[in-house]
């Protein structure tokens, strides 16, 4: 795992592309920070985290593209799988290069701040530190999403402009659905797709008809019960829903001021479950 | 000791491999020869773990590839069909990369290192790129890599591809070199590459082992017809018919013309008779000068031929 880990994290800085992405996100934190610290004289620096949190998302997949569909494209990733090393270990050892890339970038944005500070300004330390708590969390977790996507193609332009395309579809996710219809009949149909989707998943798993078509009549059975008997069960189903599992409003928290541990757990698991998912796409390729 | 067992693969509805079943001892020499896409590389890539097979499985000193994957990987090492080299790594980086991956102990590497390189003869090229060498020395990279972890069996997918004929020479003396030391499993589509290495030749065809011998007895058991390569002096047509004549030749072609009023003939004959002397005689009496005469030998590639398009034949 350490061999994986020194490897990528060196391959960051053989190539353009670790500096492209330090680059790019140093000069998204630089241009907030002049905005709101030396023109708007606003100390509060967990505001220039806040404003790069979209932003962001398009220097990451500089990080992530290369991971897995680099390897695949020149077929080294047959050193890497014939090695006496278990997938999970390639995983986490290229996971953690990417975690430390962002995390030294982190590091340094940290002279902003502290420049504020003997500028004389009042920057609310706790605040700032919960801040960049949670954007380090915030970031990893999106990594981990773009490791997967990288990990499902061969070719790093597509991982990356799907890696973009999914960050965007996370991050405006909420906005969306404060957009839908908030009826109780178009929360269970969505309801309902999902336990498709769910059934269609997991007969492409187990490729047992009857386990799925059980899961799936139960499934929806309970929703229809649900809709007739616990209606307020889907008063505001997808919000609440998408306010659990977003990533950015978890991540608002952080910059507010509130430190949540449960949020930290949320970004970790969700991370954890990611790198799964990519130990498990590099698993199934060789029995298909 | 490799033992395969019962092998097969899907591709969703194609078969790349249908049941292939063989046994390595300790010390042996494979050749695995098929041609293009008749699942040489797909069975490589099951015995090494990066694949897994539909049905069967690989024992390698009785540890199953499957089950005990570190454990089985640990013996084995691998050049797959395209080297699978980092070329923004110098060469020494990326043996020092391999040596940690496959746990070569720290205080090791530098010795294991050095030991390999000269081996394979890439000392000289130790600090440059991999990116800007040429494709004899990343191949011998890739054997090098191999060697990482002293398994101690090697699997070569098409050790001498696309190389030019010097470097072609370079890698078989490497390969011959450390037959003498390892298990070797070489595959190729090229047969003098495995006849003069091999002590025992598997032949595949879409994905099924159609032959597995000592190249010698191949060459004994399958092919039986003798052909005889001959350049004479004289009339075309009387010369041919002549030839023709003789008791034993079964047919006799003029293949071309290379020298002024002599005719090149490829001649067939059965199995009882030898009949160079009788040629000569005949030549001898007509006062025909024979410019040449070469008895062909049966060669590897003739009993692929045969026995894949015998399979073939057999099927339609």
């Amino acid at each position: 795992m350490i061999a994986v880990y020194l490897k990528e994290l060196k391959s960051y800085f053989k190539t353009p592309l670790g500096y492209a992405f330090m680059a790019f996100m140093l000069v998204l934190f630089g241009i907030y920070f002049m905005l709101y610290g030396l023109f708007y004289h606003n100390a509060d620096y967990s505001l220039v985290l806040n404003a790069v949190t979209m932003l962001i998302l398009f220097a990451l997949p500089l990080l992530t593209m290369r991971m897995f569909s680099e390897e695949m494209h020149n077929k080294t990733d047959q050193l890497l799988l014939t090695s006496p090393v278990p997938v999970w270990k390639i995983v986490l050892g290229k996971y953690l290069a990417a975690m430390t890339l962002f995390a030294i970038v982190l590091v340094i944005t940290v002279l902003q701040p502290i420049v504020l500070h003997a500028l004389g300004g009042a920057v609310p330390t706790e605040k700032v530190i919960g801040g960049y708590i949670g954007f380090l969390l915030y970031g990893f977790a999106f990594i981990s999403i773009g490791m997967l996507i990288s990990a499902l193609t061969e070719n790093q332009l597509v991982a990356a402009l799907a890696s973009i395309g999914v960050f965007m579809l996370i991050f405006l996710l909420d906005g969306i659905t404060s957009l839908l219809p908030t009826s109780h009949i178009f929360a269970m149909s969505c309801l309902i797709v999902a336990i498709l989707l769910l059934s269609f998943l997991i007969y492409r798993a187990i490729r047992n008809i009857y386990v799925t078509g059980i899961v799936a009549v139960v499934g929806i059975a309970a929703a229809i019960l649900l809709f007739f008997f616990v209606p307020t069960f889907y008063e505001n189903l997808l919000t609440k829903v998408s306010d659990w599992a977003s990533l950015v409003i978890r991540y608002s928290d952080f910059y507010t001021g509130v430190f949540d541990f449960s949020n930290v757990v949320f970004y970790i698991s969700f991370s954890v479950l990611m790198i799964f998912f990519t130990v498990q796409i590099i698993e199934k390729r060789r029995w298909s | 000791m490799i033992e395969v067992k019962n092998l097969v693969k899907r591709y969703g509805n194609h078969l790349a491999l249908d049941n292939v079943s063989f046994t390595v001892e300790n010390g042996e020499v494979i050749g695995f020869l098929g041609p293009n896409g008749a699942g040489k590389s797909t069975t490589m890539n099951i015995i090494t773990g990066y694949l897994s097979s539909t049905e069967g499985e690989v024992l390698v000193d009785g540890v199953s590839v499957l089950d005990e994957p570190e454990k089985a990987k640990k013996k084995i090492g691998y050049l797959p069909e395209i080297p699978p080299l980092y070329t923004e790594m110098t060469v020494e980086e990326y043996l020092l990369f391999v040596c940690q991956l496959k746990g070569v102990p720290a205080d090791k590497r530098v010795e294991t290192i050095t030991r390999i390189t000269r081996q394979t003869r890439i000392a000289d090229v130790r600090k440059r790129l991999i990116r800007n060498l040429s494709k004899g020395y990343r191949q011998r990279v890739g054997i090098a890599q191999a060697l990482v972890g002293d398994p101690d069996v090697l699997i070569l997918d098409e050790p001498t591809v696309g190389l030019d004929p010097k470097q072609i020479t370079e890698v078989r003396s490497l390969i011959k070199e450390l037959s003498e030391t390892h298990t070797l499993i070489i595959s190729s589509h090229i047969l003098a590459e495995v006849q003069n290495v091999c002590t025992r030749v598997i032949i595949i065809n879409k994905g099924r082992i159609v032959a597995t011998d000592t190249p010698e007895n191949l060459a004994k058991s399958s092919v039986k017809s003798n052909k005889l390569e001959m350049r004479i002096k004289g009339p075309k047509n009387d010369v041919l018919n002549g030839i023709t004549a003789i008791e034993g030749v079964t047919s006799a072609e003029i293949v071309r013309i290379r020298e002024e009023g002599s005719v090149d003939i490829d001649i067939d004959t059965d199995d009882e008779h030898d009949i160079r002397e009788a040629v000569f005689e005949f030549c001898s009496a007509n006062h025909y000068p024979i410019l040449q005469m070469r008895s062909l030998e049966v060669s590897l590639e003739d009993i692929f031929l045969q026995i894949t398009g015998e399979r073939e034949a057999r099927r339609s």
